[in-house]
């Protein structure tokens, strides 16, 4: 009995998957031909956006915080997500006079953000601007981590901090850095008591989700808002889903 | 050859993502063939986690070549490093010294930052009605007062059982069902995150 | 009126002079005639006889046509007798070809003015040009060329009264090419130039002249004055191909050929120059052999350094003097608020030029001192309270804290000598909050004498491990023996992967002890073939989304065994540990959460140490309270207050 609930539990996530899937390629599909699609106001955007203008005008250093988590983890997602908005900040600051620099609690995660970097350079024939000790491992475990990236904050001309990944509640320490150097500080992870920590330290907190729909609102393509686009229908599926069940519950009909 | 590369690392990545994913739904199939690439996945974890320790190794040896305030700082991390490895290897890493180095370094660091990160937290509450003073912002200050309110016993006070049960049922109803709510969020877009490289739509590995 | 330049000065003098009134020097010699004022090119250009009044010019003109029709060998003479009766007979034949006389002229100063590679069709109209040039030098003037086509052309812009000399029709030639070539006009781009027709007796002229394959009109210049004849020599020195023997002598005759009234004119003696100047000529040992570049009707410059000079670049363009600048009212019409914007724009400018202070960062700022005051307001207290190890505040009840009870009872229930195994998740920093639980649950385990195996999936995990052993086992047997009955099988690489290896084969994921022994093959562990097998799994962690790994990945293998799942978590990570506990069924069999979770475990297994822990992070708790709602006011109370800012705003 447990065997066949754990399969139909297993197929039904394989549906729920390739829901996802087919919503992600009809609206990138469908949605190629649209000249724009307007998204909600998130103001750590708008501020984000700005300050990397200004970062590169004030001929200073955007700092890019990769957070901690792995790839291979649940925390993945996040760690991906900070590669795209290094992708985007190296594209707007390759004109800067000071490159941007990342910090990372994770030795793949470095690795990544560097091959990001080179990259990014490369697609821009910037390539001699690539400077491998730009995308540093401060430390391997929250803490260190964190103290490793504070003298990035303090020392490097630093305008402007975008902690995007996974961070736990060491994530203060950056906010406090960040402040204490007048410089911005916009802010998300997928923890949720980093997210707390967050709300009261950082400037400008990417809260929930908000920190996935980077690449949509930093202009990242279609495929990104085709994802924005399927998170929103599920996330009212899930919703529904819950509704009905509680009044199901409620109705003593669902055990 | 630069075009070769990112297709066939967009290959490489397409189906080892494909593999694994449908291994967890079919694992008399693809079981055995996951296994071994999940395996080749955490070998190279730990590899990465040496190229990082190098990188490292690289950003403040730089540092120490330069005329910044923080060479000192990075001439004591080389020289502890170096330290560190050549007392763990002669010891093992259960050895005496290196949980002496263990005990009387890091862990009173960690703690020391630890503490650092009480009052930030504490300070950074005091002023947050200054920097944001909107109506979820009291909310909020509201309910870490509440939340610490019951955590202990107040001093010259005592433990208000009131408060206590405030809460209790705080923590277990309203900050529950909110944490699952961004949970799942964070869950939607991570699947998200990970059918755009599944896909090679979005290809964060240089390719 | 035209005036005489004085070759000397530059100054112009009356015509009527003969010497310069301002440095005696002879006029009639070097003179040069400037142009006359007020005269722009156009006029020029419309009526090139406008200066055919100049008596010196008129000499010089007038001393020029016996010597050259001298010069004309006879063949040439006959050629042209052939040329003008034809061109008599056959007017009608050119005249449908030639629209209308302008066409015609500017024709024919675009041909002129073509360069030497060009295609075969255009030479026929640079041979005529050439012949008709020639011609003029001759002296075959008004009634011959009053029956040209070239004559007819130009009537209608040249004034009958002047009856120009052959020599003005030849020198407007070059003086429109130079035009046309400075700022070609819109007819001359947009028409290509009109081949001329070219007659027949001229074919086969061509083949005999090779002044033709130059494509340059050949200069028959009759300038009295010396220098430009020896820069006109100088420059056909240049010129490879030679011209035919009657030209060269013709060019001899020229030169020695001067009117009286020049003759009687003193020579001007060749100033010695001085080295540089005479290294930097060109070497005068090749004598003048092709035709010469004519610049007799070319602008004389009247200002500047090169004054006297003809056909250079003067400094004064003629076409910026031709023209009269428009006149604009500099009266704007400005509004009151356009008037106002530029006030204060002068007003940013005139502020730039005032150096502003950059702004000094003071040291010691409210912020800074707030910070000190929160530090202080918390260390002194909780300082206070561990030094003095006072027990004041209340003991947190067991049976007030979710999963403190439950996991009492998994541990009791386990048997001895059993294998649990025991992650290490936590971080070094959380050992304050953490140990007062795992000291007592390590101690627990011991007392029960169970045989423990650690792992860890954080770095730091493994040494964490070793030193909570090592710690509680001396604070157990009171001396520094070490305990045996234990194994440390490390750091497991890839996070969630490399849980869910552990949780289906922890032989092949950890297959040694951090010692390198292969504990798998002895007692307890030797039985133990996945993870359901050990007799319980604790969790030691501060971090939820490490508590979810286990729950998801080993929970599932523990529950069908029925065997417990296990946690110790800090404050943090608790309240998101909690459903697992208290679903249905539970996930999560046993829970002790932060300090006070610690300190009531500690309390029902009687392990606590009265060390003044509890009352210092009851003070603790209480002053933070404070602090934020001083904070909180303080700040609202701030920010309520009108500021000068915010009155200015």
């Amino acid at each position: 009995m447990a065997q066949t609930l754990s399969s139909a539990a297993n197929y039904l996530a394989l549906l729920f998957i390739l829901l996802c899937l087919g919503l992600i390629l009809f609206y990138y599909f469908s949605d190629a031909t649209r000249e724009k699609i307007n998204l909600r106001s998130i103001q750590a955007f708008t501020h984000f956006r700005r300050q990397v203008d200004l970062a590169v005008e004030a001929g200073k250093r955007l700092h890019i915080s990769l957070g901690r988590g792995t790839i291979n983890d649940l925390q993945g997602g996040a760690a991906l997500i900070s590669l795209t908005i290094l992708d985007h900040c190296a594209r707007a600051a390759s004109n800067s006079d000071r490159p941007p620099v990342t910090t990372s609690g994770d030795g793949v995660i470095t690795i990544l953000s560097q091959d990001t970097l080179q990259a990014t350079y490369r697609s821009l024939a910037a390539e001699q601007r690539y400077d491998p000790t730009n995308a540093r491992l401060t430390g391997l475990t929250p803490m260190a981590f964190a103290a490793g990236a504070m003298p990035t904050i303090h020392d490097e001309y630093v305008s402007a901090n975008i902690l995007a990944g996974h961070f736990g509640t060491e994530v203060a320490l950056l906010t406090e850095a960040g402040e204490r150097s007048q410089s911005l500080t916009v802010a998300g992870s997928d923890s949720i008591p980093a997210q707390a920590v967050l709300f009261a330290t950082a400037d400008e907190p990417l809260l929930g989700e908000e920190l996935y729909a980077a690449g949509a609102y930093l202009g990242g393509g279609a495929v990104y808002t085709a994802s924005i686009r399927m998170q929103d229908i599920l996330r009212w599926v899930l919703i529904g889903a819950m509704v009905i069940g509680a009044i199901l519950k409620l109705l003593g009909i669902l055990s | 050859m630069k075009k070769i590369l990112p297709l066939t690392n967009a290959a490489i990545a397409i189906v080892s993502g494909s593999i694994v994913l449908l291994g967890y739904f079919f694992p008399g199939l693809l079981g055995g063939i996951q296994s071994t690439l999940l395996g080749w996945a955490i070998i190279l974890a730990g590899f990465a986690l040496l190229l990082g320790i190098f990188n490292l190794v690289m950003v403040h040896w730089k540092k120490v070549g330069g005329e910044g305030k923080g060479s000192i700082n990075s001439i004591v991390l080389l020289v502890s490093l170096v330290l560190t490895m050549i007392i763990v290897s002669i010891s093992g890493p259960a050895g005496t010294f290196s949980l002496w180095i263990f005990n009387s370094i890091q862990v009173p660091a960690e703690i020391s930052l630890l503490a650092v990160l009480a009052f930030v937290l504490v300070y950074a509450a005091a002023r947050l009605l200054t920097r944001s003073p909107k109506w979820y912002t009291v909310l909020f200050l509201v309910t870490v007062l509440l939340i610490l309110l019951g955590s202990a016993p107040l001093f010259f006070v005592g433990e208000v059982s009131l408060l206590s049960s405030l809460r209790s049922w705080l923590m277990h109803v309203p900050a529950v069902a909110g944490a699952r709510g961004l949970l799942l969020g964070v869950a939607l877009g991570t699947v998200a995150t990970g059918l755009r490289i599944l896909i090679g739509i979005d290809r964060p590995y240089g390719g | 009126m035209t005036d005489i330049i004085c070759p000397l000065c530059g100054k112009p003098n009356p015509p009527d002079l003969d010497e310069c009134k301002y440095c005696q020097a002879p006029l009639k010699t070097g003179g040069f005639i400037a142009p006359p004022e007020g005269g722009d090119e156009l006029d020029k250009l419309i009526s090139p006889s406008g200066e055919s009044g100049e008596p010196g010019e008129q000499e010089a003109v007038a001393s020029t046509p016996p010597n050259l029709e001298q010069s004309v060998p006879d063949w040439l003479k006959q050629t042209e007798a052939n040329f003008l009766d034809q061109s008599e007979t056959t007017p009608s034949k050119s005249e449908p070809e030639e629209p209308g006389p302008d066409q015609i002229s500017g024709q024919i100063d675009s041909l002129i003015n073509q360069p030497p590679a060009h295609p075969a069709g255009q030479d026929n109209v640079i041979d005529d040009d050439w012949l008709a040039s020639l011609l003029s030098e001759a002296g075959v003037n008004e009634p011959a060329q009053s029956g040209t086509p070239e004559k007819s052309a130009r009537e209608p812009v040249e004034e009958p009264a002047q009856a120009p000399a052959e020599e003005q029709s030849q020198e407007e030639f070059p003086e429109k090419a130079g035009t046309s070539a400075e700022e070609p006009s819109e007819e001359e781009q947009a028409t290509p130039a009109l081949p001329v027709e070219k007659p027949a007796w001229l074919t086969s002229l061509e083949a005999a002249s090779k002044i033709k394959m130059e494509g340059v009109v050949p200069p028959a210049e009759v300038h009295p004055e010396q220098p430009f004849v020896e820069e006109a020599a100088e420059n056909a020195e240049e010129q490879p191909p030679e011209p035919p023997d009657w030209l060269k002598i013709s060019a001899v005759e020229e030169s020695t050929s001067t009117p009286p009234s020049q003759e009687a004119e003193p020579q001007i003696s060749p100033a010695e120059l001085p080295g540089w100047l005479e290294a930097l000529r060109p070497s005068e040992a090749v004598a003048p052999t092709g035709p010469v570049e004519d610049v007799s009707n070319a602008d004389i410059v009247t200002a500047g350094p090169l004054v006297g000079l003809r056909g250079v670049i003067s400094t004064h363009p003629s076409a910026i003097r031709a023209r009269k600048p428009p006149t604009y009212s500099i009266k704007l019409r400005v509004t009151d608020e356009q008037k106002a914007r530029v006030e204060m724009m002068e007003e940013l400018l005139a502020g730039e030029d005032k150096p502003t202070p950059l702004p000094t960062q003071p040291i010691i700022t409210s912020r800074y001192i707030f910070r000190i005051i929160v530090a202080v307001s918390l260390l002194l207290p909780i300082l206070w309270m561990i030094i003095s190890g006072r027990q004041d505040a209340a003991l947190p009840q067991t049976g007030n804290i979710p999963g403190v009870v439950n996991f009492t009872q998994e541990i009791q229930k386990l048997p001895t000598g059993a294998a649990v195994l025991v992650a290490f998740d936590y971080e070094a920093g959380f050992s304050g909050e953490l140990n007062v639980a795992i000291n007592s649950v390590i101690t627990q385990l011991m007392n029960k004498n169970v045989y423990l195996a650690l792992v860890a999936t954080n770095p730091s995990g493994p040494a964490l491990g070793e030193s909570t052993i090592t710690n509680v086992y001396s604070g157990l047997v009171g001396n520094t023996t070490t305990y045996n009955f234990y194994t440390n099988l490390g750091y497991i690489p890839g996070g969630v992967m490399g849980l869910s290896g552990l949780a289906t084969s922890p032989r092949s994921v950890v297959p040694y002890s951090l010692t390198s022994d292969n504990v798998w093959a002895g007692a307890p562990l030797d039985a133990i073939t996945s993870i359901e097998d050990f007799n319980a799994v604790i969790v030691l962690t501060n971090d939820s989304d490490t508590a979810r790994n286990w729950v998801e990945q080993v929970g599932p293998r523990l529950r069908q065994a029925n065997k417990p799942l296990l946690f110790v978590s800090s404050s943090q990570a608790e309240p998101l540990i909690l459903p697992y506990y208290q679903a249905t069924p539970s996930q999560v069999q046993g829970l002790i959460g932060g300090l006070a979770g610690g300190v009531a475990y500690s309390r029902s297994v009687g392990n606590f140490q009265q060390n003044g822990v509890w009352d210092a992070y009851s003070i603790g708790v209480t002053v933070s309270i404070l602090i934020i709602i001083i904070g909180s006011v303080a700040g609202g109370v701030m920010k309520s207050i009108p500021t000068d800012k915010k009155k200015e705003k």
